[in-house]
């Protein structure tokens, strides 16, 4: 049920399910996209869903199959090893819980997820003309995320590159609490950083700012806000060495160093949520969704957490998603028009309501928008601050045919802690990135014959 | 610990106070585990010895926030079944080659050594395959027959501990016109109790603590206490609960220091008996 | 003297009679088959897949011959992680066998509350890594563990213990936090030094030292060997506590390979990585065949270092021995 801005970040579970690849050779034939598949409808029995371990609760498997008589859930944890296992016995789960931000290009691209195109156009829960933008993520052309046919959807969703702040904190370090609606530049939000971060014998007590990580998700993001990019149009070549790159970079590092917040040289112990409500960060990165976190774990905080627009490195507003986790179903599945079922109950239909209503994420149906809780003052301005910022959404492309998303990840952080260990220039360490990054790229496109 | 009655002068002062002090060292990390599981959600990671409050509830929450029961009983069912199958079968395989001779036994016994360093990551993913082509994944036929192939550990320590006894304790069977069979059950298998239960305990011990096996081969509703501890202890949002986890570990803990602790006599006379030479 | 036939029947002719050999090969069957099916048949796939560009998932695992074994044997990363896990062999084999030795010995003196000693050294070796993983990573946490609080009683600056090199400081206390399974191997190899020698020993008017070095030393040293070879094969192994002590921040305890420090990324992480991060399987197995032929090379250099073998030192059915 989380939207998945901490997860993002930290790329922890939300590509767990994905495997990804060297080689996407069928992708990178250009006749990759799988034809549509006809609709099928459901069959009786064991639906299997590979997901994380809590999140589909007992209670929703229970309504989902007394909804659905003829069908039994059963749950696997989201397991690479295990779904690439499954995939090569050719018995793969029914539905696969995945990012559909990071795995799309991939996962479509190669054949293994089933083209939902037929099923969203006749279904009367999951209508393509109700669902919201960002469920583009989920599309592939054969060339392009966000255009084409759609391969999943989210369960629920959030702009994770938005943030929250601890008001109180703010005055008590005299600093003007900023404008929620009106993004501050990343400058800014170092500087209040530095003024909210509090240390003493090597231990810091309060970090001012919130965790951060130098993953694609985050750099992709913030280099959009000053209108670059680091993925070349063909996503076969990444590039850290334009001046918005080295911008967000320099920045990265000189939070890291200066110890303002968490970062990849001194890791938090536990995710952003806990860290704020202890009093031990002044500022939270998450999405909406850290909304229901606060309604359901601390309620007394929301007198003084105020939700803000994504903070920009240079003048263009761009508010992406770092997940859009939802589901897919694997081109194999023994009951597509069963999964399928599943995924209207739980991404569209009632398995969706309570969870939306709860303010966990924002839901993948413009007509659901209406049930996102505006009750008490805290979530009518959480709720407009997220209206103001809907229409800023894109796909920031990140995920690339060639690996996963997760080996770059992998990638940056072993290169981004070196150089910052080692001293490193900030020029030197976009030159690294770029080369060792590009040399994942290379090596998959190799082994695609490309 | 109630046997330390520190008041009497122990006989080697400094190998004492050099033991009190290296004992300590060794399990005060538990109780930062323990103390960390006390701690509520929001003070979990506070920088003090010990909790500013004690949430002792938290420990109901453990075993409730997941199937706990079941999944220690799920835990516990496979870690003796296959605890007693590989114990057994070690000994067959042990005695085979502590006491028989045959073409190619000396490449079998390379062979042995040669699969204690094999990676389990090797296995992965042909292990599915083969299981999957067979309908066994989700079930805990895999232990069975991962039980019945034997250890190559256990199956060194016992070829070590029957390889000790003399011919003569065979010779006399023989006589009588007793089987290889018969010898080994009556004969050999009572002398060898003690390393029967040391190997138990390392098999269980294993099974106990393993996460890779069953998040590769069972489901959520038949997985271990491993992987419930490990995966299970989360918010509505799915993020992981720290301190509850710290709490889930050291109920995790409890049952294999347990069996220790009871079997430790034995288990301890095991290793002597096999020599290990 | 026994009955020749008697002889026979036991110890037949040079490998054993026809009758012998089948009970043989009879008792050793569960585990041959077993082996087979279960050890050498995924081992042989991985050879395979080791000569493959196989990425996990496709069906078809394209042919790369010896590419992926000559980037194995080139990569600066894979040499970076070879010889960081070398550099932690190096340290965790001698200390454990070292520290086991000795804690054996002090254990094994008469001393008030001995038996409660052990039980406290030993547990910590049967800890599941889940666990074990957690408990240091509480400890050594920079801003609420308690060894920063410990060093700050001396005024010393908070250390960042998880990260950078201190990382691996950290992975090889919680290797070394496990030695209580060597102690007790050694405690067992203690119980057959011949006491008499011993007494010989300080009758010839010998120190302790000396009965050390020339009765409990010879005695136990095929015990040491036996030691430093599966110390030396399990740390060469190590991941799980690599992975595990990685700062997850979110997620499940299970950890990822994104934020391993770099000092940890020890050889078996380096193929985790290939594995399941960067999903290149092919050239993983290829990492996983070089690696066992080190290990194999290791063990066999070992022994010929002690000049010894450990294994064939006691074998009834030698027909010296009969």
């Amino acid at each position: 049920m989380q939207s998945s801005q901490a997860f993002s970040r930290r790329s922890v579970l939300k590509s767990t399910g994905f495997i990804a690849g060297a080689a996407a050779l069928s992708a990178c034939s250009g006749t990759s996209t799988a034809s549509k598949a006809s609709v099928q409808a459901a069959k009786n029995g064991t639906l299997t869903i590979m997901s994380v371990q809590g999140e589909i609760t007992p209670a929703e498997v229970a309504a989902f199959e007394k909804a659905h008589p003829g069908l039994k859930i059963k749950q696997i944890n989201s397991d690479p090893t295990r779904l690439n296992a499954m995939l090569a016995a050719g018995n793969p789960p029914d539905l696969v819980r995945d990012a559909g931000t990071d795995v799309t290009p991939y996962i479509a691209g190669r054949g293994i997820a089933l083209n939902l195109d037929e099923y969203f156009a006749k279904s009367g829960i999951l209508k393509p003309a109700d669902i919201l933008p960002i469920n583009n993520c989920w599309k592939w052309d054969g060339t392009t995320q966000g255009k084409g046919a759609r391969y999943g959807i989210a369960k629920d969703w959030s702009q994770d590159a938005m943030w929250w702040y601890n008001s109180d904190m703010w005055s008590a370090a005299g600093l003007t609490a900023p404008d929620p609606k009106t993004p501050i530049t990343y400058d800014e939000l170092f500087e209040a950083a530095r003024k909210l971060t509090k240390t003493h014998g090597g231990k810091t007590s309060v970090y001012g700012l919130y965790a951060t990580t130098p993953g694609m998700d985050q750099i992709a993001a913030m280099v959009a806000t000053a209108g670059g990019r680091i993925m070349s149009e063909d996503l076969g070549t990444a590039d850290f060495t334009s001046p918005e790159a080295i911008k967000a970079l320099t920045w990265l590092v000189s939070t890291a160093k200066a110890k303002v917040g968490y970062s990849a040289i001194n890791p938090s112990p536990d995710w952003d949520g806990p860290e704020y409500l202890a009093g031990k960060q002044a500022m939270a990165g998450a999405g909406y969704w850290f909304n229901g976190f606060l309604a359901s774990t601390a309620p007394q905080y929301e007198d003084h957490t105020v939700f803000a627009a994504a903070p920009m490195l240079g003048s263009k507003r761009v508010s992406p998603s770092f997940g859009a986790v939802g589901y897919w179903i694997p081109a194999k599945s023994q009951n597509p028009g069963g999964a399928f079922e599943f995924m209207e109950w739980y991404c569209g239909g009632a398995g969706a309501h309570k969870r939306i209503a709860a303010g966990n994420g924002l839901p993948s149906m413009k007509s659901m928008l209406s049930i996102v809780p505006q009750e008490t003052a805290f979530q009518k301005a959480s709720f407009k601050v997220q209206t103001d910022e809907l229409p800023y959404v894109t796909v920031v492309p990140v995920a690339t045919p060639y690996a996963q998303t997760t080996a770059l990840n992998t990638t940056l952080a072993k290169v981004f802690t070196a150089a910052v260990d080692g001293g490193k220039s900030v020029p030197a360490l976009a030159d690294s990135l770029t080369k060792e990054v590009n040399a994942v790229l290379a090596n998959g496109k190799k082994l695609a014959g490309k | 610990m109630a046997s330390i009655r520190l008041t009497r002068r122990p006989r080697h002062p400094v190998v004492f106070g050099v033991l009190l002090v290296i004992s300590v060292l060794m399990v005060l990390p538990f109780a930062e585990l323990i103390l960390s599981s006390l701690r509520s959600a929001n003070t979990v990671h506070e920088d003090t010895w010990l909790p500013s409050v004690f949430e002792w509830s938290n420990y109901k929450q453990v075993v409730t926030l997941i199937p706990f029961g079941r999944y220690a009983r799920n835990s516990a069912v496979l870690a003796t079944l296959f605890s007693i199958l590989t114990t057994l079968s070690s000994a067959v395989v042990g005695y085979g080659f502590a006491r028989l001779r045959g073409p190619g036994k000396n490449i079998l016994f390379g062979l042995l050594i040669s699969t204690m360093m094999v990676p389990q990551i090797v296995t992965l993913i042909p292990t599915y395959l083969l299981f999957a082509q067979f309908g066994l994944v989700g079930t805990y036929w895999p232990w069975v027959l991962w039980g019945i192939a034997g250890a190559p550990y256990a199956i060194f320590l016992y070829r070590q501990f029957f390889s000790s006894f003399p011919k003569e304790l065979e010779e006399a069977a023989v006589i009588d016109g007793a089987g290889r069979i018969r010898i080994f059950v009556t004969i050999f298998l009572p002398l060898s109790r003690p390393l029967l239960v040391t190997a138990f305990v390392l098999a269980f011990n294993t099974v106990w603590g393993d996460f890779i096996a069953p998040n590769l081969l069972l489901d959520e509703s038949n997985t271990t206490l491993a992987v419930g501890v490990s995966q299970g202890y989360v918010i509505q949002q799915g993020f992981q609960l720290s301190n509850l986890l710290a709490g889930g570990a050291m109920l995790y803990l409890v049952p294999v220091v347990v069996l220790f602790l009871a079997a430790q006599r034995s288990y301890v006379r095991g290793f002597v008996n096999s020599g290990l030479k | 003297m026994r009955p020749l036939s008697v002889r026979r029947r036991l110890l037949g002719g040079r490998g054993g009679s026809k009758g012998e050999a089948l009970a043989f090969y009879g008792f050793l069957s569960p585990w041959i088959v077993g082996t087979a099916a279960l050890t050498l048949y995924p081992v042989g796939y991985a050879v395979y897949l080791s000569f493959t560009g196989w990425d996990g998932i496709s069906v078809f695992k394209p042919w790369v011959g010896l590419a992926n074994y000559r980037e194995v044997l080139t990569s600066p990363d894979t040499l970076s992680s070879l010889s960081k896990t070398l550099l932690l062999v190096a340290i965790v084999v001698p200390t454990t066998i070292i520290g086991s030795l000795v804690l054996a010995i002090l254990l094994n003196e008469r001393v008030r509350g001995r038996t409660v000693f052990r039980t406290m050294i030993y547990i910590p070796a049967i800890v599941p890594p889940v666990a074990a993983s957690l408990i240091w990573k509480v400890v050594f946490d920079q801003d609420s563990g308690a060894a920063n609080r410990f060093l700050a009683i001396f005024g010393v600056d908070a250390v960042s213990w998880l990260t950078g090199n201190h990382a691996f400081v950290v992975l090889i206390v919680v290797l070394l936090w496990a030695v209580g399974a060597g102690i007790i191997i050694n405690l067992a190899a203690l119980q057959t030094v011949p006491a008499d020698q011993l007494e010989a020993v300080k009758l010839d008017g010998g120190g302790p030292l000396t009965a050390f070095r020339h009765v409990t030393l010879p005695a136990i040293s095929p015990v040491l060997l036996f030691q430093t070879v599966l110390t030396t094969i399990t740390t060469l192994q190590t991941f799980v506590p690599a992975l595990l002590l990685s700062p997850i921040g979110a997620g499940n305890a299970t950890g990822t390979y994104t934020n391993i420090p770099n000092a940890n990324r020890v050889y078996m992480v380096d193929v985790y990585s290939q594995f399941f991060a960067y999903s290149r399987y092919g050239f993983g197995s290829a990492m996983l065949v070089v690696f066992f032929v080190v290990i194999v090379a290791l063990t066999v250099v070992i022994f010929k270092l002690v000049g010894r073998s450990v294994f064939y030192a006691v074998d009834p059915t030698e027909s010296r021995k009969g």
